[in-house]
């Protein structure tokens, strides 16, 4: 029996997050939320895409409302691949509400300080170049 | 709710089964496959030292790996540590590796300031304001029917295959803002819909670029550009494309005739 629940999204459709050790016992699913798709307005070329590319997954598609589908289920601990998308964070922050999420973050492309921001490519890059060239970029958190 | 199918006999029961699912969808299936299979048979492919010699031509050594960076497929990190594993000399891959930069620094940014998402960074610097713009895309433009071959071209790209080459689409950002002034939001939403590899920071913030909302200038083009990037793949005829086909001052003062006059 699993218990752990890892929720693969659409902005995350692979596996090998670290998490996600052999030792460990996860289920996986991806949700087809019709609303969500809807909302955004996604054409068939791009669902095509998303379910194409979920087929190679070793997961369970499950149809229907992401919340409603989640408070189904008995879990202790959901986890989540984490995505800066604005569509995605908000409905992060209405699953918090209902059920403990663990996230998953991917490692970064370049090891910058994330409170500075950077209103031009030119300044970010002068800093990023540091390390973007490098394997793993220096090991960034 | 209900388990999902997983099996298909081929990939047109999957697009109808798809279909079925979401009827609301617009549009036909792409060529292009998703899945991690298709994903490292393009890694496998880069060759980013040409990429950096021949990204801006239509028949460049591009990777088309955005739509699975864009749905995690394939991390910006592990793009990253595939091209950096064999080169000694980092000059000849910065190129590769800056455009992936780019699109950390649009994510970086859309971070800290999701106000700017849908709305301007900046004021334009074209001379004209937000409200000089058209709120919504003509319907020439949808259809792919403006009466300019490669803007017309680009366009047939975008709705049939979700995937447009970055060149291009600095064209048909910059043919939609600067020259039929509508609003970079239009466009963006448009470009969302139908790009498989449709990221609102990387969009978004690239159509604020092109618009000057996010740039120190407008960004626009002229006939002879395209015909020197995509001559042979989009007809560059000149009088199939009357209205690109102008010296750069020329057109700066026809887009912009609020901002001082170019000569030449």
């Amino acid at each position: 029996m699993a218990d752990k629940l890892l929720l693969i999204h659409e902005k995350a459709l692979r596996f090998g997050f670290d998490l996600c050790d052999a030792s460990e016992s996860f289920r996986a699913i991806h949700i087809w939320d019709d609303e969500y798709y809807r909302t955004q307005k996604y054409s068939l070329k791009r669902l095509v895409f998303i379910y194409e590319t979920l087929l190679e997954l070793p997961l369970e598609i499950i149809h229907g409302n992401t919340l409603d589908i989640l408070n189904e289920e008995n879990l202790d601990h959901l986890v989540i691949p984490y995505s800066g998308d604005q569509a995605l964070k908000n409905l992060f922050s209405e699953i918090e509400k209902i059920k403990t999420v663990h996230y998953l973050f991917e490692t970064c492309f370049a090891n910058l300080d994330r409170t500075v921001e950077f209103k031009r490519f030119f300044k970010y890059w002068n800093q990023a170049k540091k390390t973007a060239f490098l394997n793993n970029g220096d090991r960034c958190a | 709710m209900s388990i999902l199918k997983r099996h298909f006999d081929n990939r047109n029961d999957l697009i109808s089964y798809v279909k079925e699912l979401a009827p609301w969808a617009e549009g036909n299936a792409s060529k292009i496959r998703g899945g991690q299979r298709e994903c490292k048979k393009r890694l496998t492919g880069i060759n980013a030292i040409k990429y950096g010699k021949t990204r801006n031509y239509g028949n460049g050594s591009v990777s088309m790996l955005s739509p699975y960076i864009s749905h995690g497929v394939i991390t910006l990190n592990e793009v990253r540590n595939h091209v950096v594993k064999d080169i000694n000399e980092q000059k000849s891959i910065e190129t590769f590796i800056r455009e992936l930069g780019w699109r950390d620094f649009w994510s970086r940014f859309a971070e800290n300031n999701k106000v700017f998402l849908w709305n301007d960074v900046e004021d334009y610097k074209t001379g004209y304001a937000s409200d000089d713009y058209q709120e919504e895309l003509p319907e020439d433009i949808l259809v792919g029917d403006t009466g300019i071959a490669c803007i017309d071209a680009f366009i047939g790209d975008l709705v049939n295959t979700g995937y447009v080459h970055n060149h291009a689409r600095m064209y048909l950002a910059s043919y939609i803002v600067h020259f039929r002034r509508v609003k970079w939001q239009a466009g963006a939403r448009w470009f969302l819909s139908h790009l498989l590899d449709g990221d609102v920071a990387s969009n978004n913030f690239s159509w604020q670029w092109i618009a000057s909302t996010f740039s120190n200038k407008p960004y626009f083009f002229n006939l002879e550009n395209v015909d020197r990037y995509f001559h042979g793949i989009v007809d560059t005829t000149p009088s199939r494309n009357r209205v690109l086909d102008a010296s750069y001052p020329t057109l700066h003062n026809r887009l912009f005739p609020n901002l001082e006059v170019q000569n030449g």
